[in-house]
């Protein structure tokens, strides 16, 4: 590793080494949870394009759900509140209130993913009697083991815990600047935190008053409807509060790397306020197909959900504009040539530019999702998942990843282990999500489902308007693969990154904004104002929907039976016999006796 | 002029890559053109492949832009 790497600055880990272990700890629980599931996500790819099937359909539900709640739950979160503790503490240049306090939300946070993770597991025991086949879209009738209810409800309250405590850290830090503006990375911590506390209630309710007592025999049914909205009413903010730390290091971290400064603090302000405003009310566009929920609450729904575009727009003007100025701090010109001017050999920046511009095209296949009357076109088909692996699939995974290689050195004070490996481990996520994502967006268009092992029937075929559904299978199976492969490339360069040599003056300033915060008003830090009118827009949202559902079908439902996930364990393979069912399996893939 | 960099290749070539292949995608669905996917394929490698090689013996040249990254 280059000596050139030093910049002779303190690291994190040198100036708030307690906060440092934190943040480590974070991150490494969330790549081992990018790892397991990125395993899983690999068995799921293969499987359900017939490529390789190792273990028998029945157990699809149990890897699908596994993948998901490892990747969007435990992955993103446990990333976000690492990085969401080092922005604040670096931010406000000033420790956490209590360093004990910090630990027991990140202690909740484990304990709650290990319940959930043994929940699902379980999956692939049928004898113990616990499994959680319900997907990361936990809907009822569905019905999953109390674990995996009590797991997530405890992940959650960890992380109110952990906004808590960015919230104690700018307390404190305001009472001794009275006077000052909110540092732009702890601001934009604080109103995710905001949002992410209307989000919750919705999944809270769900889980807490009615899945969590009715998987323990209290409650002898629910209302599928009214759990389903609850849970969509935190299913499409979670995708801001995924997003919004990508945003946070798109904003505050990538034009330093380029080599220059954020265009502008206020917009950046603005852009996180009305992610604050706008996440939540929104959720029912992922209903468009329910019955019990009028057209016309649709229809605001998608509204709301257009103007969604507009901070993401908003970024895409500012975060390209930044760049535009780095690369020409570096020598670039031209109207274009300006682009060869980046950094595009440093694996932190090309990692985070690839991944803002698959958000592109990701923000275009969501405004389909978006389309009351497209969506049609679209719905449960293998297009959706195309969507998301584009948007919290890459925006968010490739720029935390991208990330770690800029952060990993300043809160451990050493080096990355190779950046060769880090650079062709980003570009192979580009190419394999390339490859996976447009698989899965023209087979959507061609009416495959997601959520299927075996997306082929008897006496049907799907009909491609161009080139074959077996050539895009295989195509989505190439993609997945080379995607697990970028991902033992990270997780194999970190683990590596443990054994290099202990440096001092690791540590790397951000440049401060060309408009500083300064040159908006101050209403834009009233906290309090926004968070009011966020929860008034979600009132105004939700109230007359989950008023319908009520009244109609009552706040829980008589005549809806359990479907509790359980592999029938006479019907079904044990677990020895899934082993060796696997085993021969790949012997006879090996031999090539299965094509 | 100089030659481009071993990273600048591998990104370039990614990119070209990903950009032919969509295009594979916009021609049948936009226009109703159905390319024979295998040789589709091995043609975008080639193609890929070509340019990848051409700018590493230095056939294409990139203009001299030396930054303060390549400098350290």
């Amino acid at each position: 590793m280059s000596e050139a790497l030093e910049t002779g600055t303190p690291s994190f880990m040198d100036r708030f080494p307690q906060e440092a272990s934190v943040v480590r700890a974070s991150l490494i629980s969330s790549f081992i949870s990018l790892f397991l599931g990125a395993v899983f996500g690999l068995i799921q790819a293969l499987h359900r394009t017939d490529v390789f099937r190792f273990l028998d359909s029945q157990y699809y539900y149990t890897v699908l759900t596994a993948h998901g709640v490892l990747l969007v739950v435990s992955f993103t979160i446990f990333f976000l509140v690492g990085l969401f503790t080092w922005a604040t503490v670096r931010s406000l240049d000033r420790p956490l209130v209590d360093i004990r306090y910090t630990w027991a939300w990140y202690g909740l946070m484990v304990i709650g993913t290990l319940m959930a993770v043994v929940a699902i597991l379980g999956g692939f025991f049928p004898s113990t009697d616990i499994s959680a086949d319900v997907l990361f879209t936990f809907y009822a009738p569905m019905q999953a083991h109390p674990l995996f209810y009590g797991g997530l409800a405890i992940f959650i309250i960890g992380t109110w815990l952990a906004g808590a405590d960015y919230f104690r850290a700018w307390y404190a830090w305001k009472q001794d600047n009275p006077d000052e503006r909110i540092p732009l990375q702890a601001f934009m911590v604080l109103t995710t935190m905001l949002m992410w506390y209307i989000a919750t209630i919705g999944v809270a309710i769900a889980v807490v008053v009615f899945l969590l007592p009715w998987s323990l025999g209290l409650l002898d049914s629910v209302n599928p409807l009214l759990t389903r909205t609850l849970f969509w009413f935190w299913g499409h903010p979670v995708v801001y509060f995924w997003l919004m730390p990508a945003y946070l290091l798109w904003y505050t971290v990538l034009p330093s790397i380029s080599g220059g400064r954020l265009f502008s603090d206020p917009l950046a302000r603005v852009v996180f306020v009305l992610f604050l405003l706008l996440s939540t009310p929104v959720g029912i566009h992922h209903q468009y197909v329910d019955p019990g929920i009028a057209e016309g609450f649709k229809m605001i729904a998608m509204t709301n959900t257009m103007f969604l575009l507009l901070p993401s727009l908003l970024t895409a003007f500012t975060v390209v504009a930044s760049m535009e100025h780095g690369a020409r701090q570096r020598g670039g010109t031209g109207l274009f040539g300006w682009l060869r001017a980046l950094p595009w050999r440093n694996p932190a920046f090309t990692g985070m530019a690839l991944a803002g511009l698959m958000f592109a095209a990701g923000g275009f296949s969501g405004m389909v999702n978006a389309g009351m009357n497209i969506n049609y076109l679209i719905h449960n088909t293998i297009w959706v998942p195309g969507h998301f692996h584009l948007t919290v699939g890459t925006a968010v995974a490739l720029t935390f990843m991208a990330a770690t290689y800029w952060l990993w050195p300043q809160i451990t004070n050493k080096p990355i282990f190779s950046r060769p490996i880090a650079l062709a481990q980003v570009v192979l996520w580009f190419v394999g999500m390339a490859l996976m994502s447009n698989a899965m967006h023209v087979m959507g268009l061609f009416g495959v489902p997601r959520r299927t092992a075996e997306p082929q029937y008897q006496g049907f075929d799907f009909v491609a308007s161009f080139g074959s559904i077996t050539e895009l299978r295989m195509q989505l199976a190439l993609g997945g693969t080379l995607l697990f492969i970028s991902t033992v490339l990270f997780v194999s360069n970190i683990a590596l990154s443990t054994g290099t040599p202990r440096m001092s003056g690791l540590g790397k300033q951000l440049s401060e904004p060309l408009s500083p915060a300064a040159d908006s008003p101050k209403v834009l830090d009233n906290l309090t104002l926004w968070f009011g009118i966020a929860m008034v827009l979600v009132v105004l949202a939700y109230i007359l929907p989950l008023a319908s559902i009520i009244t109609d079908s009552g706040i829980v439902d008589p005549g809806v039976e359990a479907v509790p996930m359980l592999i029938d364990a006479a019907t079904g393979l044990g677990p020895i016999g899934a082993v060796s069912d696997a085993a021969g399996r790949l012997v006879a893939a090996v031999v090539g006796v299965v094509p | 002029m100089r030659d481009a960099s071993p990273g600048g290749i591998l990104l370039g070539s990614a990119v070209l890559f990903v950009i032919l292949w969509e295009i594979r995608s916009a021609l049948g669905l936009l226009v109703g053109v159905d390319t024979n996917g295998a040789a589709y394929f091995v043609g975008t490698i080639i193609l890929v492949g070509f340019v990848a090689f051409g700018l590493s013996v230095g056939l294409f040249q990139v203009s001299a832009m030396v930054f303060e990254e390549r400098r350290s």
